[in-house]
């Protein structure tokens, strides 16, 4: 490994490095060719074989790196401490330390060269089997660097503008700068040999499989179609727009400063792939599988790319640290130094039974802070169906943590939109634990207000009454209930109804629904449960909501009570011991056409 | 925690309020009446009752209080007020005169109030009902042995023993299971052969002072209920613990010991608590055997 200063190599070695001059590499002054040298450059370079590499996920712990070959198969560790996240590219990792920066042999975690450099940020790197490129912050402003195998600089370039994440592929750097401009760059001459303009932010370039890609929203692909990127004619790729727990933001490739941890809890990942249209016939422009995947601490959600509907979730023990989409699924690594597999697809967890996977299952034994993934090559094995997203959100929202209670409020969201009834037992569950936060709860019973089928799963949990004998000590999410029964015209509800409309656990708030719902629902057998209530309350009602019960209680008496429930509610109207405002009520309704009875 | 010193005393109140009736009236005078006490008009207290007028309605429930038992025949006409419902102070005087009267035919309507929403109604209702008894009132405190209501179920637990409802004995044990303590009591009231034995069974699993206090009725009940076999273990097996507050209730007990209760409990018990024994019993079933520590 070579260290040598960065001032000396330039003083004494000319070979070992060379700086352009600010009038070459970067210049503003440049008249768009209408895509035709880099279009000459694709030309070239896609001869070029792409950089192969071991499928690797590399941890950063306190004690330094961890890499492993995936899937589940030998492991390696080096001392270095990164200061940032470390770049798989190929065959090599690069690590970002305090005033170094290093490669190591992807495959073994073998040193291959150490610089000492004297930089703020390392903002991206990349290599193509042969060189390094490397993009820093440092005090001279941001610069490119080329490193070869032996550690030798040749190629170091400083820059007015600020220079994006750098792509390298068969001796030719690409390199975003200015936010708009991709530059190639021969590492050998030193020269631009071509460039893009994009008629979009451009920060990054980026091999996603055997693609280059430019962009930073939208994601252009280095490809015929690039030469007119000045005219917004490249293959772009982007993911739906949709607000997803975290916002995420898709920034493949790069590399981030290790102290604002959360955003590696936070990301989001796709594989640009073309996919067959409905018609079967043509491709369009997608991602692999058609499913993107967002991460928000330890929960990984799966959704549409063209539809932005959520196809799967799954929560894992411990917080995702990093991942990789690959052509079938997705990677994620964990804070516990475990590696994950779910299919693309539905969210499938992927058994690669192996003893060593296994081994690799019980984590690394220390806490990881971030993790890099390489997995270009990995196959997923066959497997069989994946639960339903029902069944998968029930699992995500019995963790009890308060950092995912914007993933259980968006997951809410979600089931509420799923016809599946096994939706509507979730949302009961949800409502009824009381272990949900009081916020999480509310929501989940004013979603279940407007279910509309699971009216099986409503009427086994209005059955469940408070037993304290029976250690049944929470009740139903009684009022929601009522109002989705009572919208769906369930009559079966009736009873159910009637008992929890004298349970004194039954909450005010519920008791006016409860009381509003059997008004339509109830039936004679209901009627001694009416008759009780509205004569424990009808002058005793202390509140606007117990008044409204009332009434509607008194509707349903003079609907389904014949003569006799005409008699109470009519006595009540004269009655001065009834509440005035219950009377006032009760006079109006007396007044109106009686309701027929139903029979 | 809720103390069993507490629910002696609760149902102490218990029986007491619900004999007495309303809280404020005075106490019923205790049959039989003297000779020239004014009875009650029947007739136009029910119709005071029935008028819908909250004066006179509270006016005479506090005379109807008065005559505690002797109010019995305005049973149905309060009963109606009751099932009718009325203003929560109103609902409140009602309930405690129904107490106060103490008859079943009363039951039914006030097994309604132990589900009302406000709490000092429910306690005021089983209260009430422990005095009515009946089947109605039965099943209103089992109800509320279930419910959400600590105190109430409490009150439940020990009102059913009151009530001698051995149907409800399997949920007394779960209520204890529960630690509702208040059941233990009940439990002891009412238990029969093998229920009576697994009770027992608790002792050095649950807090002493509990056990006693379903201990204690076990030692009084007549032989027919309770066979003096088992009075000699429960004794024993007290003893045998060792414990200064074991042998304070074994002394509690033996000072309230009746004089024509069954001799050989007393002896047991004055063994167990070394005194007035002046010859050894032999132990149960082995003569000679030495003095059982």
């Amino acid at each position: 490994m070579k260290a040598a200063p960065v001032f000396m190599a330039l003083a004494l070695c000319a070979a070992c490095g060379r700086t352009t001059t600010p009038d070459g590499l970067f210049d503003l002054s440049w008249r768009d060719d209408g895509g035709a040298a880099i279009e000459r450059v694709r030309q070239r370079v896609s001869a070029e074989p792409v950089p192969k590499g071991p499928d690797l996920a590399v941890f950063v712990t306190a004690s330094g790196l961890v890499g492993e070959l995936l899937p589940g198969g030998a492991r390696w560790a080096h001392p270095a401490r990164a200061r940032f996240l470390p770049v798989v590219s190929g065959s090599v990792v690069i690590v970002g330390a305090d005033k170094q920066i290093t490669a190591l042999d992807a495959s073994t975690g073998s040193g291959l060269w150490s610089i000492d450099l004297d930089y703020s940020t390392l903002v991206g790197a990349a290599d193509d089997g042969k060189l390094s490129v490397l993009s820093v912050l440092s005090r001279a402003g941001s610069e490119l660097l080329a490193v070869d195998r032996q550690g030798d600089v040749v190629l170091r370039s400083p820059s007015a503008s600020s220079l994006g994440v750098p792509a390298v592929l068969g001796g030719t750097a690409f390199v975003p700068w200015g936010n708009q401009f991709v530059s190639a760059i021969d590492l050998e001459s030193g020269e631009e040999t071509g460039r893009l303009l994009a008629r979009q932010q451009v920060s990054r370039a980026v091999r996603l499989g055997a693609n280059l890609y430019f962009g930073e929203l939208a994601y252009l692909r280095f490809d015929e179609a690039i030469s007119g990127a000045s005219e917004g004619r490249a293959h772009a790729f982007q993911l739906p727009t949709r607000e997803v727990p975290g916002a995420p933001t898709w920034r493949p490739g790069g590399t981030l400063s290790l102290g604002a941890s959360a955003r590696t809890h936070i990301q989001a990942y796709a594989l640009p792939a073309e996919i067959h249209a409905a018609s079967g016939s043509d491709v369009e422009r997608s991602f692999a599988g058609e499913r993107y995947a967002t991460t928000y601490f330890g929960v990984a959600l799966g959704f549409h790319t063209k539809t932005g509907k959520l196809m799967w979730v799954r929560s894992f023990s411990s917080d995702i640290v990093g991942g990789a989409a690959t052509e079938h699924g997705f990677v994620f690594c964990t804070e516990r130094g475990t590696v994950e597999y779910l299919a693309g697809l539905d969210g499938a967890r992927l058994d690669l039974s192996a003893p060593s996977v296994v081994e690799s299952r019980r984590g690394l034994g220390e806490s990881v802070q971030a993790c890099a993934v390489q997995a270009d090559t990995l196959k997923f094995p066959p497997r069989g169906r994946a639960e339903s997203l029902a069944d998968q959100a029930a699992e995500a929202l019995a963790t009890s943590h308060p950092e995912l209670a914007a993933v259980h409020a968006f997951l809410l969201g979600e089931l509420a939109k799923e016809e599946d009834p096994l939706a509507t037992k979730i949302l009961i569950d949800v409502a009824s634990s009381p272990r949900t936060a009081p916020s999480l709860r509310e929501q989940a019973a004013f979603v279940l207000e407007g279910r509309r089928t699971g009216s099986e799963h409503m009427l086994a949990a209005l059955e469940r009454e408070y037993d304290f004998l029976a250690d049944v000590l929470s009740t139903p999410p009684v009022g929601a209930l009522a109002s989705a029964l009572m919208a769906m015209n369930e009559r079966r509800a009736a009873p159910f109804l009637a008992r929890h409309l004298n349970a004194p656990e039954t909450s005010s708030a519920d008791l006016e629904k409860t009381a509003r719902a059997l008004r339509t629902l109830a039936g004679q057998s209901e009627l001694s449960e009416l008759e009780t209530f509205f004569s424990l309350y009808r002058a005793t009602a202390d509140d606007d909501t117990l008044v409204n019960a009332v009434v509607f209680v008194a509707e349903a008496l003079l609907s389904v009570g014949g003569a006799d429930g005409r008699r109470i509610v009519q006595s009540a109207t004269e009655d001065t011991l009834t509440h005035p405002a219950i009377k006032e009520k009760l006079g109006a309704l007396m007044g109106k056409k009686n309701p027929s009875p139903r029979t | 925690m809720f103390s069993l010193r507490h629910s002696r005393l609760a149902l102490a109140i218990l029986l007491a309020s619900a004999r007495a009736g309303a809280a404020d009236a005075p106490k019923a005078p205790q049959a039989p009446k003297a000779a020239g006490a004014p009875k009650l008009d029947v007739a136009r207290l029910s119709l005071d009752l029935r008028s819908g007028d909250s004066g006179r309605i509270e006016r005479a429930l506090e005379e109807i209080g008065r005559a505690g038992p002797e109010g019995v025949a305005l049973a149905q006409p309060l009963s109606e007020l009751l099932v009718r419902g009325a203003s929560v102070e109103i609902v409140r005087k009602a309930i405690s005169v129904a107490g106060g009267i103490g008859a079943s035919e009363l039951s039914p309507a006030l097994a309604q109030y132990v589900r009302h929403r406000a709490p000092e109604v429910r306690q005021l209702a089983v209260r009430a009902l422990v005095a009515t008894g009946g089947p109605s009132a039965v099943e209103a405190l089992r109800r509320a042995l279930r419910g959400s209501d600590p105190a109430l179920r409490e009150l439940a637990a020990t009102g059913l023993g009151g009530l001698g409802a051995r149907q409800a004995l399997p949920d007394l044990v779960a209520a204890l299971d529960h630690r509702v303590f208040a059941a233990a009591r009940s439990i002891g009231q009412l238990c029969a052969g093998e229920a009576c034995e697994r009770f027992l069974g608790r002792l050095g699993k649950l807090p002493l002072e509990v056990v006693t206090d379903g201990l204690e009725p076990m030692l009084f009940r007549p032989e027919s209920d309770v066979p003096t076999a088992l009075k000699l273990e429960i004794i024993d097996r007290v003893s045998l613990l060792g414990t200064e507050p074991a042998q304070g209730w074994l002394k509690g007990v033996l000072r309230t010991w009746p004089a024509a209760g069954d001799p050989k409990v007393k002896k047991a018990l004055e063994k167990a608590t070394d005194t007035g024994a002046t010859e050894e019993a032999p132990p149960r079933g082995k003569p000679g055997a030495g003095e059982a520590r």
